[in-house]
C-alpha cells in the first residue's frame, strides 16, 4: 500500500462545528437537567376545571348504590384502585392513613372506585392489606373509568366543595403528594 | 452465614472503587513522571477489579439462589417458589443488580483490554486505562452509594415478593446481558479514541485495534435489540416486535452511530480519512450508550422500560453524562487540529464517497430518532404540554432513511477505493439494477403501491445481486490466476478474506431483516373474536376451531389456557394453547401467546377475557414472513463471528497513514 499525501491540505476540520458541538452538548445536558425537575406523575387533564362526571355505581361490600351527587357539597377525592393493580399496593398505607385521619373530621369525603375488578378479588385484596375506611364503588366494566379519562391504575382525582376537579395525580400517591392536592381543594390538615 | 457472604461482596465492590480511583492516578502518574512502573500497578489494578466484581456479583447470586430476604434487593425482585435459573437471573432483573452486571463486563473489558494490548500499545495504555478506570469510578459510586444491591433488609422477611412476571422468561435471561455487553463494549474505541486524542496521535492505530472490540459490541448491541424485539414479540401479545419506545430507541441510537463507526474506520485504516469524525463517532457511540441507561434509570422520559423514579440518583446520572460528553468532547475539540486528514476525499464516487453517505444516511437517521425520542421532554419543559410522538413518525422519517442506507450496501462494497471510472461503474451496477428493477416489479405483482416498500424491495434485489456478482467476479479472477478448481477457490477466498466475506454475511442478514420486517408489515392480517366452545373462525390461511378453556398450574402461576385446534386447508396443525397467567405473589397478569412460526409466516395467537358461558375472546394475528427477522439476525451472528475470525495479521507492513506507530498492523481490506 502507498501513502499518499496530497497537496492539497483541505482540512476536515473547520472551525465552525467545535462551538456548536460544544453548545449542542451542553444545551441538551440543560434539557435533561430541567427534565429531571418535573414531576413525571403530573398529568394534565381535560377534566381539571370542569365538574366531576356523574356516575351511579354499586357499593362494594355493601347494599344500595353510591351516587356522585349525593357526595356533593364537600371536598371529594377519588381513587381509582383494583386488586389486579401492583403499584396499587405500595399507595395502599398512604391510602388508610388519610383515610382514618380525614373520613372522622368530615372535611372532606374519601370515594373509592374499583376500577375492573371483580368483587371477590377486591374483598380479598382489602382483607390481605387492609380495608379502607371509606366505602368503594364497583366500576367493574370500566364505564366509569372512561368518563374520568383514567388509563392506568392507580389514579386519584382531587374534587373541590363546589363539584370541580382540581388535580389529577397519575400512580401512587405518597404524603407530600397528599399534602400538595389537599390544600389545592381546600382543605387543611 | 448469608449475611457475611453479602458483605463480603459489598466489601470487594468498595475495595474496587479504592482500586479504581488509584488506577487513574497511577495511569496519569506513569506519564507525567515517566515512571513505567506506576502503569503496570495500574494495570494490575484493574484486572484485580475484574475479580473483585466477579466477588460482588457472586455474592448477590448466591443470596438469590438460598433465597437470603434479609437482602433488600432479593427481598424485592425473588421469592422461594420462584425457579432457580430465574433466582440466578434476578440479578439484572432491576436496577440495582443490572447496574453491577454493567460493572462486572466494564472490569471485563478493561481486564481483557489491558492484557491483550499491553505490548501492542505501550504509549496509549496509560490513558486508556486512566478512561476505564474512570468510567469504572463512576459506576461505583453509583453502585455503592446511590443503587446498592448489597443493602440488608431487617427484619429480613420470611417471603420475597416476586420477579417481574414479564421477566420470567428465558429471553430475559439474554436479552440484557446482551444489550450490556453491547453498550459496555463501546467503552473500548472510547477509550483508545480519548488515549488518541490525549497523546495527539493522528495515527490509525486506534481504530485499527479497535476494530474487532468495536465489531464485537455491535454484535451485541445487535443481539440484545434483536431478543428484547423477539422477547417483545412472543411475550407481549400485541403481534409486534418494535414500538419506538424511548427505550428502544435509546437502544437504536448507539447502534446507528456504531454502525457508523464500523464503516468509517475503514477509511482511517485504508486511506486515513476522517481522523476528527471516527474520534467523533467512538466518543459520541459510547455517550448515547450511556444516554440510555440516563434516560431509562433516571425518570427524565416515560417509558414501559422505565426503572423506579430516584432524583438523586437522576442527578447523578446527568452529571456522569456530562463529564463523558463534555469532557470526550472538548478535548476532540481542542486536538482537532492535530487529526486534518493528509488526504482528502477524490473522485465522485468511490468506496470513500460511499462510506460518506453511509454515515451521512446514518447520523441523520440517529438525529432524526434523538428528536423524535427527547421532543416530548422539550415539549414538556419549555411549552409545559404533554406530547407523545408515536410509531408513524419514525416509521415516515427514520425507514426511508434506512431504505437508502440498504440501497447503497448494494453499491459501497463494491465499488472501488479512490476513484472509479464511469465504464468500470457501469460493469459493476448493471446486474444489480436488473435485479432491482426485478424486485420492483414483482413487488408489483403483489399489490405494492408505496414507494418506500417499493424502493425497499429493489434495494434488497440490488444488494444480493451486487454481493454474487462480485463474489463470483473474485472467484474468475482467483481460479484464472491460480488454476484451482471453482469450489476450492471459493473456499480459499473467503478463508483468506473472511473480514470482507463476512461482511457479506452480515449484509446478506441485514437484507434479511429488512425483508422481514417489509413483509411482516405490509401483509399482516389481525382479527378478534369471540367464540363459544366448538366455533371456528378464519384468519390468513389457517381455520382455528375453539375447544374450550381450562385451567393449568406452573411452579408460581395458575393460568386460563384456550385450546384452539389448526387446520389449512385439509391438513391438520395441531393445537395451539394461548393463556393469560396469574402470578398470585405479585399481583400480575400476563399474556402467554401462542404462535406457530415458519419460514412463510407466523400465527399468532392470544387468549383475552373469559365472557361467561364458556366463551372467550381470541385475538389472532397472521404474520407473513416475520420469521425472516430472526433467520436474518443468526445470519448477522454467523458473518460477524466470520469476520471477527479473521486471524490477526502479523506485524509486517505498515499502514497507510501510521505516521507515528505504536503498534504495526496492516489493514485488511473488507467491508466492515
Amino acid at each position: 500500500m502507498t501513502t499518499v499525501v496530497s497537496n492539497t491540505r483541505k482540512t476536515f476540520v473547520h472551525a465552525w462545528w467545535k462551538p456548536l458541538l460544544l453548545i449542542a452538548t451542553v444545551g441538551l445536558l440543560g434539557l435533561f437537567a430541567l427534565g429531571l425537575g418535573r414531576d413525571p406523575t403530573f398529568m394534565p387533564s381535560a377534566l381539571v376545571g370542569r365538574a366531576v362526571p356523574d356516575f351511579e355505581l354499586a357499593t362494594l361490600s355493601a347494599a344500595g348504590r353510591t351516587r356522585s351527587g349525593d357526595l356533593a357539597g364537600n371536598p371529594l377525592i377519588i381513587n381509582f384502585w383494583a386488586s389486579w393493580c401492583g403499584a396499587c399496593r405500595s399507595e395502599h398505607d398512604t391510602l388508610l392513613k388519610l383515610g382514618r385521619e380525614l373520613q372522622g373530621s368530615g372535611q372532606v369525603r374519601i370515594l373509592g372506585i374499583n376500577h375492573r375488578d371483580t368483587a371477590s378479588n377486591a374483598e380479598r385484596f382489602l382483607s390481605s392489606l387492609g380495608a379502607f375506611p371509606y366505602p368503594s364503588a364497583i366500576d367493574a366494566d370500566g364505564r366509569t373509568g372512561v368518563d374520568f379519562g383514567v388509563f392506568g391504575l392507580p389514579e386519584t382525582f382531587f374534587v373541590d366543595a363546589t363539584g370541580i376537579v382540581r388535580a389529577r395525580h397519575i400512580g401512587p400517591l405518597n404524603e407530600r403528594d397528599v399534602s400538595r392536592y389537599l390544600a389545592v381543594i381546600g382543605v387543611e390538615r | 452465614m448469608n449475611g457475611s457472604i453479602i458483605e463480603f461482596g459489598m466489601a470487594a465492590a468498595s475495595l474496587a472503587l479504592i482500586l479504581s480511583c488509584a488506577a487513574i492516578v497511577l495511569a496519569l502518574a506513569s506519564v507525567s513522571m515517566r515512571h513505567p512502573a506506576f502503569a503496570a500497578v495500574a494495570g494490575r489494578a484493574l484486572v484485580v477489579n475484574f475479580v473483585l466484581a466477579t466477588v460482588a456479583c457472586l455474592s448477590v447470586v448466591w443470596a438469590f439462589v438460598y433465597n437470603d430476604f434479609s437482602v433488600a434487593y432479593v427481598a424485592q425482585n425473588s421469592n422461594t417458589r420462584l425457579p432457580l435459573i430465574y433466582r440466578i437471573t434476578a440479578l439484572w432483573g432491576a436496577h440495582e443488580g443490572s447496574l453491577l452486571l454493567w460493572f462486572w463486563m466494564l472490569s471485563f473489558y478493561s481486564a481483557a483490554v489491558i492484557c491483550l494490548h499491553w505490548t501492542t500499545h505501550p504509549r496509549s495504555m496509560p490513558y486508556i486505562m486512566a478512561t476505564f478506570a474512570a468510567v469504572q469510578t463512576g459506576f461505583l459510586v453509583l453502585i455503592l452509594f446511590l443503587s446498592s444491591p448489597f443493602t440488608e433488609l431487617l427484619p429480613a422477611p420470611v417471603e420475597g415478593r416476586d420477579l417481574n412476571p414479564l421477566l420470567q422468561d428465558p429471553g430475559l435471561i439474554i436479552h440484557p446481558p446482551m444489550l450490556y455487553l453491547g453498550y459496555v463494549g463501546f467503552v473500548v474505541p472510547f477509550a483508545f479514541a480519548i488515549a488518541a486524542l490525549m497523546r495527539g496521535s493522528s495515527s490509525a492505530e486506534w481504530v485499527t485495534a479497535t476494530r474487532r472490540w468495536t465489531l464485537f459490541a455491535w454484535l451485541s448491541l445487535t443481539s440484545g435489540i434483536m431478543l428484547g424485539g423477539y422477547w417483545a414479540y412472543y411475550e407481549l401479545g400485541w403481534g409486534g416486535y418494535w414500538a419506538w419506545d424511548p427505550v428502544e430507541n435509546a437502544s437504536l441510537m448507539p447502534w446507528l452511530t456504531g454502525t457508523a463507526l464500523l464503516h468509517s474506520i475503514m477509511a482511517q485504516e485504508k486511506r486515513n480519512l476522517f481522523q476528527g469524525w471516527n474520534a467523533f463517532l467512538a466518543i459520541a457511540t459510547f455517550a448515547l450508550s450511556l444516554l440510555g441507561t440516563f434516560l431509562v434509570r433516571s425518570g427524565v422520559l416515560t417509558s414501559v422500560h422505565a426503572f423506579a423514579v430516584d432524583p438523586t440518583r437522576g442527578l447523578y446520572l446527568l452529571a456522569f453524562l456530562a463529564t463523558v460528553t463534555i469532557g470526550g468532547f472538548s478535548l476532540l475539540v481542542m486536538r482537532a487540529d492535530t487529526l486534518r486528514s493528509p488526504v482528502r476525499v477524490e473522485g465522485t464516487l468511490s468506496r470513500e464517497t460511499a462510506l460518506l453517505f453511509n454515515n451521512l444516511f446514518l447520523i441523520v437517521a440517529v438525529a432524526t430518532v434523538f428528536f423524535g425520542t427527547l421532543y416530548p421532554l422539550a415539549a414538556e419543559v419549555f411549552l409545559g404540554e404533554r406530547v407523545t410522538v408515536a410509531a408513524p413518525y419514525f416509521n415516515k422519517t427514520v425507514l426511508p432513511i434506512m431504505v437508502a442506507v440498504v440501497i447503497l450496501m448494494a453499491i459501497g462494497p463494491v465499488v472501488p477505493w479512490r476513484k472509479a471510472t464511469r465504464s468500470h461503474l457501469q460493469k459493476l451496477l448493471v446486474i444489480p439494477a436488473m435485479a432491482a428493477l426485478a424486485a420492483t416489479i414483482t413487488g408489483l405483482t403483489f399489490g405494492i403501491r408505496a414507494i418506500i416498500p417499493l424502493l425497499a424491495l429493489a434495494g434488497i434485489g440490488m444488494v444480493l445481486a451486487a454481493i454474487i456478482t462480485d463474489t463470483l467476479r473474485s472467484l474468475r479472477a482467483r481460479s484464472s490466476t491460480t488454476g484451482e478448481s471453482s469450489h476450492r477457490a471459493l473456499a480459499s477466498l473467503v478463508m483468506w478474506n473472511r473480514r470482507r466475506y463476512g461482511g457479506y454475511v452480515v449484509h446478506l442478514g441485514v437484507t434479511c431483516v429488512a425483508f422481514g420486517i417489509l413483509a411482516s408489515g405490509l401483509f399482516q392480517e389481525a382479527k378478534t373474536v369471540v367464540l363459544s366452545p366448538g366455533e371456528r373462525f378464519e384468519i390468513g390461511d389457517y381455520i382455528l376451531t375453539f375447544n374450550g378453556m381450562e385451567s393449568v398450574a406452573g411452579p408460581n402461576w395458575a393460568a386460563r389456557q384456550a385450546n384452539l385446534e389448526v387446520t389449512s386447508g385439509d391438513d391438520s396443525l395441531g393445537s395451539m394453547q394461548p393463556q393469560r397467567r396469574n402470578y398470585p405473589r405479585g399481583e400480575m397478569t400476563t399474556t402467554e401467546s401462542a404462535i406457530r412460526s415458519t419460514l412463510a409466516g407466523d400465527l399468532y395467537v392470544v387468549v383475552g377475557e373469559e365472557l361467561g358461558q364458556g366463551r372467550a375472546s381470541i385475538r389472532a394475528y397472521s404474520i407473513p414472513l416475520v420469521g425472516w427477522i430472526w433467520a436474518g439476525w443468526l445470519v448477522i451472528v454467523v458473518g460477524s463471528l466470520f469476520a471477527l475470525s479473521q486471524p490477526r495479521p502479523a506485524a509486517s507492513r505498515q499502514s497507510a497513514g501510521s505516521r507515528q506507530v505504536d503498534a504495526v498492523t496492516t489493514p485488511v481490506g473488507g467491508v466492515i
